[in-house]
Protein backbone atom coordinates (compact mmCIF):
# COMPACT_ATOMS: atom_id res chain seq x y z
CA UNK A 1 0.00 0.00 0.00
CA UNK A 2 0.89 3.41 -0.34
CA UNK A 3 2.87 5.03 2.30
CA UNK A 4 -0.45 7.57 2.31
CA UNK A 5 -2.39 5.14 3.29
CA UNK A 6 -0.25 4.41 6.81
CA UNK A 7 0.21 7.83 7.10
CA UNK A 8 -4.16 8.11 6.94
CA UNK A 9 -4.70 5.57 9.39
CA UNK A 10 -2.19 7.36 11.65
CA UNK A 11 -3.30 10.62 11.53
CA UNK A 12 -7.06 9.41 12.52
CA UNK A 13 -4.97 7.62 16.01
CA UNK A 14 -3.81 11.15 16.31
CA UNK A 15 -7.36 12.65 16.16
CA UNK A 16 -8.93 10.04 18.29
CA UNK A 17 -6.38 10.39 21.15
CA UNK A 18 -6.42 13.96 20.87
CA UNK A 19 -10.20 13.53 21.29
CA UNK A 20 -9.66 11.94 24.11
CA UNK A 21 -7.59 14.47 25.86
CA UNK A 22 -10.32 16.62 25.24
CA UNK A 23 -12.70 14.68 27.35
CA UNK A 24 -9.60 14.33 30.28
CA UNK A 25 -9.50 18.11 30.11
CA UNK A 26 -13.34 18.44 30.21
CA UNK A 27 -13.97 16.17 33.20
CA UNK A 28 -10.64 17.53 35.38
CA UNK A 29 -12.18 21.75 34.00
CA UNK A 30 -15.76 20.31 36.14
CA UNK A 31 -14.36 18.43 38.61
CA UNK A 32 -16.16 20.96 40.92
CA UNK A 33 -19.66 21.81 39.24
CA UNK A 34 -22.45 20.93 41.49
CA UNK A 35 -25.02 21.93 38.80
CA UNK A 36 -25.74 21.53 35.37
CA UNK A 37 -28.55 22.21 32.42
CA UNK A 38 -29.93 18.64 33.13
CA UNK A 39 -29.33 18.90 36.70
CA UNK A 40 -27.16 17.24 39.22
CA UNK A 41 -23.51 17.25 39.40
CA UNK A 42 -21.66 16.97 36.50
CA UNK A 43 -20.70 12.72 35.64
CA UNK A 44 -17.76 12.24 33.87
CA UNK A 45 -17.55 11.28 30.58
CA UNK A 46 -15.56 9.06 28.37
CA UNK A 47 -14.91 7.85 24.52
CA UNK A 48 -14.65 4.56 23.02
CA UNK A 49 -13.05 3.66 20.11
CA UNK A 50 -14.01 1.70 17.56
CA UNK A 51 -11.82 0.59 13.83
CA UNK A 52 -13.00 2.90 11.19
CA UNK A 53 -14.67 1.55 8.16
CA UNK A 54 -16.19 -1.73 7.70
CA UNK A 55 -14.11 -4.75 8.66
CA UNK A 56 -14.90 -6.08 4.96
CA UNK A 57 -13.20 -3.46 3.25
CA UNK A 58 -9.90 -4.45 4.12
CA UNK A 59 -9.99 -7.91 2.15
CA UNK A 60 -11.40 -6.63 -0.61
CA UNK A 61 -9.01 -3.50 -0.33
CA UNK A 62 -5.80 -6.43 -0.28
CA UNK A 63 -7.51 -8.57 -2.65
CA UNK A 64 -7.62 -5.71 -4.88
CA UNK A 65 -4.01 -5.24 -4.65
CA UNK A 66 -2.75 -8.49 -5.08
CA UNK A 67 -4.69 -9.04 -8.22
CA UNK A 68 -3.32 -5.45 -9.83
CA UNK A 69 -7.38 -4.45 -10.43
CA UNK A 70 -8.00 -0.81 -10.67
CA UNK A 71 -8.43 1.03 -6.80
CA UNK A 72 -9.60 3.88 -6.20
CA UNK A 73 -6.68 3.92 -3.45
CA UNK A 74 -7.97 7.39 -1.80
CA UNK A 75 -11.40 6.67 -1.49
CA UNK A 76 -11.44 3.51 -0.12
CA UNK A 77 -11.49 3.18 3.99
CA UNK A 78 -8.98 0.38 5.12
CA UNK A 79 -7.84 1.04 8.43
CA UNK A 80 -7.90 3.35 11.31
CA UNK A 81 -9.76 4.48 14.48
CA UNK A 82 -12.77 6.20 14.89
CA UNK A 83 -14.65 7.86 18.05
CA UNK A 84 -17.78 5.43 17.87
CA UNK A 85 -19.61 7.03 20.97
CA UNK A 86 -19.25 9.25 24.08
CA UNK A 87 -20.44 7.47 27.20
CA UNK A 88 -21.05 9.08 30.64
CA UNK A 89 -20.40 7.49 33.75
CA UNK A 90 -23.33 7.04 36.01
CA UNK A 91 -21.84 5.84 39.19
CA UNK A 92 -22.88 8.51 42.17
CA UNK A 93 -20.82 11.29 43.28
CA UNK A 94 -18.96 12.07 46.70
CA UNK A 95 -22.23 13.79 49.12
CA UNK A 96 -20.58 16.24 51.46
CA UNK A 97 -22.37 17.82 54.15
CA UNK A 98 -22.75 21.69 53.46
CA UNK A 99 -26.41 22.94 54.34
CA UNK A 100 -25.07 26.95 53.03
CA UNK A 101 -24.05 25.23 49.51
CA UNK A 102 -26.99 26.89 46.97
CA UNK A 103 -26.94 23.19 45.84
CA UNK A 104 -27.69 21.21 48.66
CA UNK A 105 -30.59 19.21 48.78
CA UNK A 106 -33.02 18.97 51.36
CA UNK A 107 -31.02 17.09 53.95
CA UNK A 108 -27.98 19.22 53.08
CA UNK A 109 -25.88 17.11 50.97
CA UNK A 110 -23.74 18.30 48.28
CA UNK A 111 -23.80 15.98 45.40
CA UNK A 112 -19.49 16.74 44.00
CA UNK A 113 -19.15 14.70 40.14
CA UNK A 114 -17.25 11.72 39.87
CA UNK A 115 -14.63 12.86 38.50
CA UNK A 116 -11.23 11.02 40.12
CA UNK A 117 -8.03 12.54 39.75
CA UNK A 118 -5.79 10.12 39.93
CA UNK A 119 -7.87 8.52 36.78
CA UNK A 120 -8.15 11.39 34.75
CA UNK A 121 -4.37 12.03 35.06
CA UNK A 122 -3.54 8.18 34.34
CA UNK A 123 -5.96 8.90 31.28
CA UNK A 124 -4.27 11.95 30.16
CA UNK A 125 -0.65 9.99 30.50
CA UNK A 126 -2.20 6.86 28.43
CA UNK A 127 -3.48 9.76 25.98
CA UNK A 128 -0.13 11.35 25.36
CA UNK A 129 2.07 8.26 25.40
CA UNK A 130 -0.39 6.67 22.63
CA UNK A 131 0.02 9.99 20.85
CA UNK A 132 3.70 9.65 20.57
CA UNK A 133 3.41 6.32 19.78
CA UNK A 134 1.24 7.27 16.28
CA UNK A 135 3.23 10.01 15.64
CA UNK A 136 6.81 7.57 15.43
CA UNK A 137 4.41 5.53 13.22
CA UNK A 138 4.12 8.42 10.73
CA UNK A 139 8.20 9.08 11.47
CA UNK A 140 8.92 5.93 10.16
CA UNK A 141 6.74 5.73 6.96
CA UNK A 142 8.27 8.86 5.77
CA UNK A 143 11.88 7.47 6.60
CA UNK A 144 10.85 4.74 4.33
CA UNK A 145 9.61 6.51 1.49
CA UNK A 146 12.39 8.89 1.01
CA UNK A 147 14.85 6.04 1.56
CA UNK A 148 12.99 4.04 -1.47
CA UNK A 149 13.51 7.49 -3.50
CA UNK A 150 17.20 6.98 -2.70
CA UNK A 151 17.00 4.29 -4.88
CA UNK A 152 16.90 6.39 -7.96
CA UNK A 153 19.92 8.50 -6.52
CA UNK B 1 12.09 10.21 -73.97
CA UNK B 2 9.75 10.77 -71.83
CA UNK B 3 10.58 13.10 -68.46
CA UNK B 4 8.51 12.88 -66.01
CA UNK B 5 7.30 16.14 -63.90
CA UNK B 6 8.43 17.14 -60.45
CA UNK B 7 5.54 15.78 -58.27
CA UNK B 8 4.88 17.71 -54.90
CA UNK B 9 6.53 17.08 -51.71
CA UNK B 10 3.47 15.49 -50.22
CA UNK B 11 3.39 12.52 -53.06
CA UNK B 12 6.68 11.13 -51.61
CA UNK B 13 5.73 8.13 -49.89
CA UNK B 14 9.41 7.77 -47.98
CA UNK B 15 9.93 10.73 -46.82
CA UNK B 16 6.62 10.96 -45.55
CA UNK B 17 6.80 7.64 -43.83
CA UNK B 18 9.74 9.49 -41.52
CA UNK B 19 8.28 12.42 -41.07
CA UNK B 20 5.28 11.39 -39.48
CA UNK B 21 6.98 8.28 -37.26
CA UNK B 22 5.48 8.39 -33.66
CA UNK B 23 8.23 8.15 -31.02
CA UNK B 24 8.69 4.61 -29.21
CA UNK B 25 5.70 4.02 -26.91
CA UNK B 26 8.16 3.30 -23.88
CA UNK B 27 8.61 7.05 -23.69
CA UNK B 28 5.36 8.18 -24.18
CA UNK B 29 4.25 6.00 -21.48
CA UNK B 30 7.01 7.43 -19.25
CA UNK B 31 6.10 11.16 -20.29
CA UNK B 32 2.52 10.33 -19.16
CA UNK B 33 3.01 8.98 -15.98
CA UNK B 34 5.41 12.23 -15.24
CA UNK B 35 2.18 14.29 -16.52
CA UNK B 36 0.32 12.04 -13.73
CA UNK B 37 2.72 12.78 -10.74
CA UNK B 38 2.81 16.16 -11.34
CA UNK B 39 -1.34 16.13 -11.42
CA UNK B 40 -1.03 14.70 -8.02
CA UNK B 41 1.34 16.61 -6.81
CA UNK B 42 -0.72 20.09 -8.16
CA UNK B 43 -3.69 18.32 -6.25
CA UNK B 44 -1.53 17.70 -2.86
CA UNK B 45 -0.28 21.00 -2.95
CA UNK B 46 -4.02 22.54 -3.39
CA UNK B 47 -5.02 20.44 -0.44
CA UNK B 48 -1.94 21.67 1.67
CA UNK B 49 -2.53 24.95 1.33
CA UNK B 50 -6.37 24.60 1.78
CA UNK B 51 -5.72 23.03 5.01
CA UNK B 52 -3.06 26.12 6.05
CA UNK B 53 -5.06 28.37 5.48
CA UNK B 54 -7.42 26.80 7.26
CA UNK B 55 -5.32 26.12 10.68
CA UNK B 56 -4.24 30.27 9.99
CA UNK B 57 -8.15 31.66 10.04
CA UNK B 58 -8.63 29.66 13.22
CA UNK B 59 -11.35 27.00 11.76
CA UNK B 60 -11.89 23.40 13.04
CA UNK B 61 -8.35 21.68 11.55
CA UNK B 62 -5.87 19.32 13.23
CA UNK B 63 -2.38 20.71 13.76
CA UNK B 64 -1.12 16.99 13.32
CA UNK B 65 -3.43 17.13 9.87
CA UNK B 66 -1.63 19.91 8.73
CA UNK B 67 1.75 18.65 9.22
CA UNK B 68 0.90 15.39 8.02
CA UNK B 69 -0.46 16.90 4.75
CA UNK B 70 2.66 18.99 4.57
CA UNK B 71 5.17 16.11 4.59
CA UNK B 72 3.16 14.24 1.59
CA UNK B 73 3.44 17.29 -0.50
CA UNK B 74 7.25 17.12 0.15
CA UNK B 75 7.79 14.00 -0.41
CA UNK B 76 5.41 14.11 -3.43
CA UNK B 77 7.87 16.73 -4.99
CA UNK B 78 11.03 14.81 -3.74
CA UNK B 79 9.10 11.80 -5.84
CA UNK B 80 8.80 14.54 -8.96
CA UNK B 81 12.04 15.48 -8.32
CA UNK B 82 13.83 12.26 -9.11
CA UNK B 83 11.66 10.82 -12.45
CA UNK B 84 12.78 14.92 -13.59
CA UNK B 85 16.03 14.00 -12.99
CA UNK B 86 16.24 11.20 -14.62
CA UNK B 87 14.29 12.25 -17.69
CA UNK B 88 16.66 14.65 -17.86
CA UNK B 89 19.98 12.24 -17.35
CA UNK B 90 18.31 9.87 -20.26
CA UNK B 91 17.59 12.99 -22.51
CA UNK B 92 21.68 14.43 -22.31
CA UNK B 93 22.61 10.67 -22.96
CA UNK B 94 21.00 10.58 -25.99
CA UNK B 95 22.00 14.19 -27.00
CA UNK B 96 25.69 13.00 -26.23
CA UNK B 97 25.50 10.20 -29.49
CA UNK B 98 27.39 11.34 -32.15
CA UNK B 99 25.68 11.33 -35.49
Amino acid sequence: MSFWNSLRISASGLSAQRLRLDMVSNNIANAQTTRTAEGGAYKRQDVVFSPQGPASNLPGFIAARLSNSPVVSRGLQSGGVQVSQVVTDQEAGPRVYDPNHPDADKDGYVTYPNVNLVVEMTNMLSATRSYEANLSVIDAAKRMALKALDIGR
Amino acid sequence: MEIPSISSVNSLPLVERTLTKKPASGLDQVTQSFGQVLDSLNQSQLETDGLISKLSSGQDVDLHQVMIATEENDVNFRVALAIRDKLVDAYREMMRMSI
